[in-house]
This record gives C-alpha cells, sequence and structure tokens, in this order.
C-alpha cells in the first residue's frame, strides 16, 4: 500500500467506528438529575474522532498519489502465526495448557526458523521441556494454576 | 514510614534477590533486540501480582532499570538499538567499535546510565513529597484538565503523524469506555458479554500491544530474523575510563540527565525522543560539534546518561498524580493498583512506607545494574546469540500465560490475541500505539473528573476556566493544540 492508501483506510475505518460508537451511545438512559449522564462523554470522543478522521480524510485526498512500495513482507510466514496463535489461544483451556502449548511451541518454531537453521532435536526439545517447566512454576511455585484441558494435565 | 521501608526492602533478602532477578532479566531483555524493557515488565507483571506488595513492586523497578540500560550493548556491538531509548548510543558507541574502542563505550555508557539514573532519582526523591502536598489541593477540576493537556501532549508528540496519534489517543479513550460507568454506574458497550462488565483489563491491552502484535510482526519478517550483523570484540578494564576523565564531561553529564528528568516527568515522550535530544543539545553545545558521530565518547554520555534519567522523571507524575508518562509507567502502575496503592497526593499519607520503599528500591536497582552489567558483561554479550526464533515463541507462551493469570479468564487470552491484531493493523498503518494505551488509563480519569467537578457545581462548566491550575492547564492544552495543527498544516504544504 502507498502512504496515501494507508491514509485512506486509516480516516475511513476511523470516520466508521466515530459514528459507531456516537450511535451506541445514544441508547445509555440518563439516570441523575445534575449529572451530564453516562452517555455524554463517549459522545463528545465518537464527534472528535469522527471530526479528527474527516479531517485526516480531507488532508489524504489533497495528498499527491505517492509510489506503492514493494513490500518485502513475508505474508505466508506472517499469516501462519497469526493462524497459529488464534488456534493456541482457542485450544488454550479445553486442550489444556501443556499439551496445547507443546504444539504450538513445536510449530511456531517451524514457521520462524531459517530452512538451513533448523535443527529438529532441539526444536523437540525446547517445545517439550518448556511448557513443562512454565506449568510447574506456575503451579507449584506462584501457585496460579493453569488450565488443565481434558486429560486432566 | 522510612524505617517500615528500610525493613521491607533493604533488610528483606527476598526482596532484594528479586530486584537481582529483575534488573538481569531487564539487561537481557534489553540488549536483546526485538526484546523490550516493557516486553519484561508486561511479563512479570501478572507475576507481581501474587508476590508480597513491595516485592512485586521491586521486581518490576528491576526490570524496568536494567531493561533501559540493557539497550547500550547491542547499540555498541551491533550498531542496533537494544531497546528503542539506546538509538542515539549508536551514532558515536557504534564507530566507536569501529575504531576498536568498543570496551571503552560499554564501560562509560554502563556507567554514565548509573549516574544518570541516580541523579534522577534524587530528584523523585526530593521533587515527589513537594509535588504531592501542591496537589493535595486538586480538585476533580484541576485533574480534568491536567488528564486533559496530559492527551493532547501525547497526541501532539507521537511520531511523524501527528494526527494519527490524535486518532489512536482517542481510541484508547473510546476503550476506556467500555464496561461500568464513573458516577452513576451506568453499563454501557458490553453488547451483552457480562466479561466486559469490569471494562478492559490495562495488562491485556498491554501484552496485545507490545508482545504478541512484536511475535506476528516477526512472522511477517522472518528471512531477517537471523543477525546478519558482525558482533564487535570488546576489551575493557574497569569502565574504561578514570573518574577523573569522567568528571571533566560534568558539564554534559548534568546537561543530559537535566533533559532526560524533564522528559520523563513531561507525559507520553519516553527515553527514544530524551537520548535524542540529549544527543543533539550535546553537540550543539560542544566546542567540538564536527567530531559527534566519529566515535567520541561524549556522544554516548549524552544518550545513555538521559535515557537513564527518564525512569526518576517519568516516575514523579506518576507518584503525585496517577498520571504515566510512558509504557513502563503504565505497566508500573497497574502494579501499584493491584496491591490496593492508589497514587495520588494522598500516597505520601497513605501508602507512605510503599514510596519510600519505591525510592530505596530504585537505588539499590541503580547499584545493582552498574555492577551486574559490568560483572556479567561477557555473559550478556553471549545472550545476544540466543536465536529469536527460540525466544519469540516462547516469549508469546509466558504472554498467554500472563494474560490468563492476571485473572485466571480465557477471554482475557482471547483478547491478548484480538490486541495483538489491533497492533499489528496500527504498525502497518503508522498510527503509534503508545498513545492508544495512554488514552486508555487516562480516559477514565478525564470522564471520571469531570463529571464529579459538574455535579459538585450543579452543571456549571466555568468551574474550569475559574480555578487557577486547572485554567492553565487547558491554556497549555489548547496551545500545543494550536501549534500541532499549524505543524501539520506546515507539512502539508510542503
Amino acid at each position: 500500500m502507498s502512504n496515501k492508501e494507508k491514509n485512506l483506510v486509516v480516516s475511513l475505518v476511523f470516520m466508521a467506528f466515530g459514528i459507531f460508537l456516537f450511535v451506541e451511545s445514544m441508547g445509555i438512559k440518563h439516570m441523575m438529575k445534575n449529572d451530564v449522564g453516562s452517555a455524554f462523554f463517549p459522545k463528545v470522543v465518537a464527534v472528535a474522532i469522527t471530526g479528527v478522521s474527516v479531517i485526516r480524510l480531507i488532508m489524504t485526498l489533497r495528498e499527491p498519489a505517492g509510489e506503492r512500495k514493494k513490500s518485502n513482507s513475508d505474508l505466508k510466514g506472517g499469516w501462519l502465526t497469526i493462524v497459529l496463535i488464534a488456534a493456541y489461544v482457542m485450544a488454550f483451556q479445553p486442550v489444556g495448557f501443556i499439551i496445547s502449548t507443546m504444539v504450538y511451541l513445536f510449530l511456531q518454531i517451524l514457521v520462524l526458523v531459517p530452512k538451513e537453521k533448523r535443527s529438529w532435536p532441539l526444536t523437540v526439545i525446547i517445545s517439550v521441556v518448556s511448557p513443562i517447566a512454565i506449568y510447574a512454576l506456575f503451579t507449584y511455585a506462584i501457585s496460579s494454576p493453569l488450565p488443565k484441558g481434558i486429560w486432566g494435565f | 514510614m522510612v524505617n517500615q521501608a528500610i525493613h521491607m526492602v533493604l533488610l528483606n533478602p527476598a526482596c532484594l534477590a528479586l530486584i537481582f532477578v529483575g534488573v538481569i532479566i531487564g539487561i537481557i531483555f534489553g540488549s536483546i533486540p526485538g526484546l523490550s524493557a516493557s516486553m519484561a515488565m508486561i511479563l512479570f507483571l501478572p507475576m507481581s501480582f501474587g508476590m508480597e506488595p513491595m516485592n512485586g513492586i521491586s521486581l518490576l523497578i528491576g526490570l524496568y532499570m536494567g531493561g533501559i540500560s540493557g539497550g547500550l550493548i547491542s547499540a555498541i556491538l551491533l550498531k542496533i538499538p537494544g531497546t528503542a531509548s539506546s538509538i542515539a548510543t549508536v551514532f558515536d558507541g557504534g564507530p566507536m567499535a569501529d575504531k576498536g574502542e568498543a570496551g571503552q563505550a560499554l564501560g562509560v555508557g554502563i556507567l554514565t546510565s548509573f549516574v544518570g539514573g541516580l541523579l534522577s532519582i534524587f530528584a523523585l526523591m526530593f521533587i515527589s513529597p513537594y509535588l504531592a502536598k501542591v496537589t493535595l489541593a486538586f480538585t476533580s477540576a484541576e485533574y480534568f484538565s491536567i488528564a486533559v493537556f496530559a492527551l493532547t501532549i501525547i497526541s501532539s508528540l507521537s511520531g511523524n503523524s501527528l494526527i494519527n496519534g490524535i486518532l489512536a489517543g482517542l481510541f484508547g479513550i473510546a476503550l476506556s469506555l467500555v464496561g461500568i460507568a464513573p458516577v452513576d454506574g451506568a453499563i454501557r458497550f458490553t453488547f451483552g458479554q457480562s466479561h466486559l462488565y469490569g471494562g478492559f483489563d490495562t495488562v491485556v491491552i498491554l501484552i496485545g500491544l507490545y508482545a504478541v502484535t512484536d511475535i506476528i510482526r516477526t512472522g511477517f519478517d522472518r528471512h531477517n530474523i537471523v543477525n546478519s550483523q558482525t558482533k564487535y570484540t570488546y576489551n575493557l578494564k574497569g569502565y574504561g575510563i578514570s573518574p577523573k576523565e569522567y568528571l571533566s564531561h560534568w558539564r554534559l553529564i548534568i546537561q543530559s540527565a537535566l533533559i532526560g528528568l524533564g522528559i520523563g516527568i513531561l507525559p507520553g515522550i519516553g527515553g527514544s525522543t530524551s537520548s535524542l535530544l540529549s544527543y543533539s543539545a550535546a553537540k550543539s553545545s560542544s566546542k567540538y560539534p564536527e567530531k559527534f558521530g566519529t566515535g567520541i565518547i561524549d556522544g554516548v554520555i549524552a544518550s545513555e546518561t538521559s535515557n537513564n534519567a527518564v525512569i526518576g522523571g517519568s516516575l514523579i507524575p506518576l507518584i503525585t498524580m496517577g498520571i504515566p508518562g510512558n509504557v513502563a509507567t503504565a505497566i508500573f502502575l497497574g502494579g501499584l493498583t493491584i496491591h490496593g496503592i492508589s497514587p495520588g497526593p494522598l500516597i505520601f499519607q497513605k501508602s507512605g512506607q510503599y514510596v519510600y520503599g519505591i525510592f530505596i528500591a530504585l537505588l539499590i536497582a541503580n547499584v545493582f545494574m552498574v555492577i551486574c552489567e559490568r560483572a556479567g558483561l561477557r555473559l550478556f554479550v553471549k545472550m545476544l546469540d540466543i536465536p529469536k526464533y527460540f525466544l519469540l515463541p516462547i516469549v508469546m507462551v509466558c504472554c498467554v500465560v500472563g494474560a490468563y493469570c492476571s485473572n485466571f479468564s480465557i477471554f482475557d487470552v482471547w483478547c491478548v490475541a484480538v490486541f495483538g491484531l489491533v497492533g499489528l493493523a496500527f504498525k502497518t498503518l503508522k498510527v503509534p500505539a503508545t498513545p492508544m494505551i495512554i488514552g486508555f488509563i487516562l480516559g477514565s480519569m478525564t470522564e471520571e473528573n469531570l463529571r464529579q467537578a459538574l455535579m459538585q457545581t450543579g452543571g456549571n462548566w466555568s468551574i474550569f476556566v475559574t480555578r487557577p491550575i486547572s485554567l492553565i492547564f487547558l491554556l497549555i492544552a489548547v496551545f500545543s493544540v494550536v501549534m500541532t495543527i499549524r505543524k501539520q498544516v506546515k507539512q502539508v504544504k510542503k
């Protein structure tokens, strides 16, 4: 994306958010006399967001188109990381900390490590040992239990 | 109270050990590019919740102190700042390494970090009691105006895009509205989710924005994950400088410490700006400005003195008014409030022992830092070799564990992932994230004080301009907004 396109997205997303916030604020009831009410401040913030994003939009439209920089980011690596994190937080409670973390660590390291540096034994050791160490630390040393999951550990 | 504080910190082995551990972990997180001082503090924040109050706070202090100074190691040996605060250290530390003087740069950097930290801790100890006395007279009207002032400063100083900074700040305020409203207790913006009645947790937002986002970005940038930079070797005896030679730079040291202190007190600016500002001030006030950037010790002193002086400075508004100026103090605020210590003018009366405890812990952490970083330098340099593809996934696991343990709610874990994505979107679209977190914290403070002040006057808005201190802060706020707009207009015209 060029800078102009980025700014365009910013102004439109925040404008929509500002309007949404205002509409949502209208449903808040006024409860106390003498008080401006719980809807007042949200409305001010909503108007401010909408106003500033309109300014952003006007400024952006005046900008020259700008060059589209070819991004050299690794889309596959990024999206795989996002999917892994999403899957991990979903599985965290039902599957339990130890198993979900072992699987997550193993796959996440595989995603990040460059092919020529790949080491299966080290990856396996890290992804097995660290969840157990963290689990022991939190359960026994700090006494804040982590999710046990369906298999009871 | 001072006696109590000495017993809780200085004479308490557990507390001393936690400061020590905090400093070491802080230095490691600070020195490895890609891990940051804030990340270290965020990861250990939930753990500190379960500790004795003073122990938990001391751990955070150790992490803050170590994290800020650790950045100089990689700034000199890899020419990459390990934390943003050490940006300007690269300017002369890098060339010094080229000339084979990496050892001296490291030694002086560590030493001057200590001196900068020490001067700012003294300033904190002497200024905050007086400031607390002044703020004792503050009413809701003043607090409202100070919050507005802080918000405008934060937005107007955020990075290249001022207007995006303002939007981020406003977005943060919007997030603070979720849950039970102050004053009348109305429930708003929860969309039927009972998890949201208490609003979002600061810890959850911090973990998402400052840790998860960085890990996802590493995924998008994985071909750069292996450091291609050559690591310089160094040779160092003592701190690489004689006391006499070091003290001959006394004017520069004091100037840089004052800049760091001032930047620390002002909300929202942070260590990276202070090191840059102090570097350019050193250059322009020097008798030999042309030598800056070629590898002279003055550049390292300027940068490293001021970024550590930010520490004491940033704690002044936090302790006396409850206003966090940067991410580190926002985390610190979380650590204080969970233990029932509420920063503000009454903190010296209500929790005096903890305030003095914080002072003592800061002094100890500073001493530990200057000794450990020098003594363990070889080890910390080795740590730079730990591959990030092993470190970051483990950090991610710690993030999830931290989010879970702060409330034992799986909902918070999901929120961490969502805020990680929000942070990613912000980074991609060049919207700065720091104004958002400060806006989130100041948002509820703004609304609460606004409504309380108006209730007291029966809805009369003139209270904000008839009370002189409130008026002054509002005027500065207006001034900073006007300056922001002018600057932005000029930029567009160019």
